[in-house]
């Protein structure tokens, strides 16, 4: 099934061209992106990888190696001031909001974007979500496997839609692939640096990077057979099992590309009692008070129901609400947990009725 | 500030009064500190005592009393008596008002005794010294702001509220979640003793930052899982009495509580 995309379907070309690009010009390129808004992509940061606002094109660093923290961050930021407030009643703040180009973007980022857009910019559409994503170009980029890629399981490892412009690494040279109105005007302002025709031997070489990248990869999981064992396994007891090792520290919703819950509060003026502010920042179903309602009432009080609510999400409910669950098999609940619980865990778990021993 | 909010605020000025017992005051220097929000602070309410910013104090009845420090002599206990009979609310605030502090490293093992004597000898005290402990050994705390320091964005979310008569939210979430949000790796991943899972947060993540494990200090979050996270911290290496002795370290009783119990 294609997902409806609100962002890009006005943009979206009828055949998309595909171009190619030596790799010398692709520095010179990038640089010249940023007349179409502030060019943000992976650097490094303390020794890890963060998307952040680039100020130079040389802190760009295109790798295999996904940031610990997905993109989500720059459409739905960690934390943030939404509103101010007083007695005549309240003004949002969008100034984050600017145009933005964002370079470097792997095919399980993209997916997890068109996620995010059936979430966030369903009715009511999330004001600030929206203007974010409406301001910003996606410039993808190609990635081999690494140790803990599960995209072919997802089967989202390719893209076909999503971007404005996509790379494809094919060493001395790149195939680019448009996807918009907006990457054919990028292209079209240097397009001394394009070769508009890709001969058969081009075609070849990107069939063989395929078969090359599809054999790379080190671990697999069931993912298309987790929404009927997830529902055979709602009352198994391995859940409690994961909730005894659980440390309910939240990294994995912080670091999964699709978690997207929020909360908010407000922030008093402490001047005046009717002025304030209502600063909005990332949460998750793994805390505690995150199913706590009115009159004390905590829904998913024990860590199992609460496990159970986060893989139901990434490998079941998403299906019915969305049209397919919410893992896209970037690998950062492998990566990240303290304690080995992951789509490939929990997976395995269900399957066997054991929990994988370290 | 508009006219009308200052004729409002003249006539019901919250009376607020900030003591300090046993500690390093630096909570009461980091309330002083927020150049941003002081003069706003001390516009809103009639702060009636404050001996680190004003020589004046007036101990009269109060609206909020801020409390730093742990009680660790009989006149400190008598203060805090008298200081709890006087104030509405009384709001705990830094680690050693809320946990007892460093100071109250080996509080309840019955060495006190000896300890005091091998480290003064046989003086005459102008007070009677006592073991030191937390704030709530001695009186009932209606809110607790934890830290060493407390956070200035934390304090002041709960002083606005307080003086405005709105209620105060929790912030019930392991050091863990601002850590990611902070953008740094975990340090259980590289088998480093930390205790972010175990430790509420608020305090922006300030050790890991600098890549140094939580040591506890905001104290216990209620909703760790201290049996396992203990279980984890074995498989690296450290044996249970050492790690029980770095919570000690800075007055974790709380969090051994906890781990007493198994959970919550």
């Amino acid at each position: 099934m294609r997902r409806q995309n609100h962002v890009f379907a006005k943009g979206k070309v009828a055949h998309m061209r595909i171009l190619k690009m030596q790799s010398k010009f692709l520095d010179v390129f990038l640089e010249s992106l940023s007349k179409f808004g502030n060019l943000y992509g992976p650097t490094h940061k303390n020794g890890l990888l963060s998307y952040n606002r680039l100020e130079n094109i040389s802190d760009l660093v295109i790798t295999d190696e996904h940031p610990m923290i997905p993109i989500k961050k720059l459409f739905h930021p960690m934390q943030f001031t939404m509103m101010n407030f007083d007695e005549k009643g309240f003004t949002p703040d969008y100034s984050k909001i600017e145009k933005r180009v964002i370079i470097g973007v792997h095919p399980c980022e993209i997916h997890s974007l068109l996620i995010l857009d059936d979430i966030f910019m369903r009715e009511p559409m999330d004001p600030y979500y929206a203007q974010l994503r409406q301001n910003s170009a996606i410039i993808g980029f190609s990635c081999l496997p690494t140790e803990n890629s599960l995209c072919y399981s997802t089967d989202t490892d390719i893209v076909e839609e999503g971007f404005d412009l996509f790379f494809v690494n094919l060493d001395e040279y790149f195939l680019v692939w448009v996807g918009s109105s907006l990457g054919h005007d990028m292209i079209y302002e240097r397009e001394e640096f394009f070769d508009m025709d890709v001969s058969h031997d081009d075609i070849q070489k990107y069939v063989k990077w395929r078969q090359k990248k599809n054999k790379m990869f080190k671990k697999s999981f069931e993912f298309d057979s987790m929404p009927d064992i997830m529902e055979l396994s709602y009352d198994s007891e391995i859940w409690e099992e994961f909730a005894k090792i659980c440390l309910s520290c939240g990294q994995c919703s912080m670091v999964c590309p699709t978690c997207n819950c929020y909360t908010v509060t407000d922030v008093f003026d402490v001047t005046n009692e009717t002025r304030g502010r209502r600063d909005r920042f990332w949460d998750s179903c793994m805390f505690v008070d995150y199913s706590l309602v009115a009159g004390g009432h905590n829904f998913r009080a024990s860590r199992a129901n609460r496990l159970k609510l986060w893989y139901g999400h990434k490998l079941k409910t998403f299906g019915k609400d969305y049209g397919r669950p919410g893992c896209v098999g970037c690998g950062r609940c492998v990566d990240s947990c303290p304690v080995d619980i992951n789509v490939l865990t929990i997976s395995e778990a269900l399957i066997t009725k054991e929990v994988p021993k370290k | 500030m508009t006219e009308i909010s200052n004729t409002k605020l003249a006539v019901a000025k919250p009376k607020v009064g900030i003591y300090g017992f046993t500690g390093c005051a630096g909570d009461q220097l980091l309330i002083i500190h927020t150049e941003d929000e002081i003069l706003n602070l001390f516009n809103s309410v009639d702060i009636r005592s404050f001996v680190m910013a004003s020589s004046n104090p007036i101990e009269e009845e109060l609206d909020v009393a801020f409390v730093e420090g742990s009680i660790s002599t009989e006149e400190e206990r008598e203060h805090i008596l008298k200081i709890r009979k006087r104030a509405k609310i009384l709001v705990a605030i830094g680690n050693c008002a809320v946990s007892g502090g460093p100071q109250a490293m080996f509080t309840g093992d019955n060495t006190f005794e000896k300890r005091m004597n091998k480290v003064y000898g046989n003086v005459n005290f102008l007070t009677a010294p006592l073991e030191a402990k937390p704030i709530d050994a001695f009186v009932e705390v209606d809110y607790y702001l934890p830290g060493c320091p407390i956070s200035a964005p934390q304090a002041f979310a709960l002083i606005s509220r307080l003086i405005h008569g709105a209620i105060p939210e929790s912030y019930p979430h392991p050091v863990c979640h601002e850590c990611k949000l902070n953008e740094n790796r975990c340090l259980l991943l590289d088998k480093i003793a930390c205790f972010g899972p175990l430790t509420m947060g608020g305090c922006g993540s300030a050790c890991p930052n600098h890549g140094l494990p939580c040591v506890g200090c905001w104290g216990p979050n209620d909703d760790g899982n201290f049996e396992h996270h203990l279980e984890l911290l074995e498989s690296f290496g450290k044996t249970r009495e050492e790690i029980l002795r770095l919570i000690r370290g800075y007055g974790g009783h709380k969090i051994l509580k906890y781990i007493e119990k198994g959970g919550k």
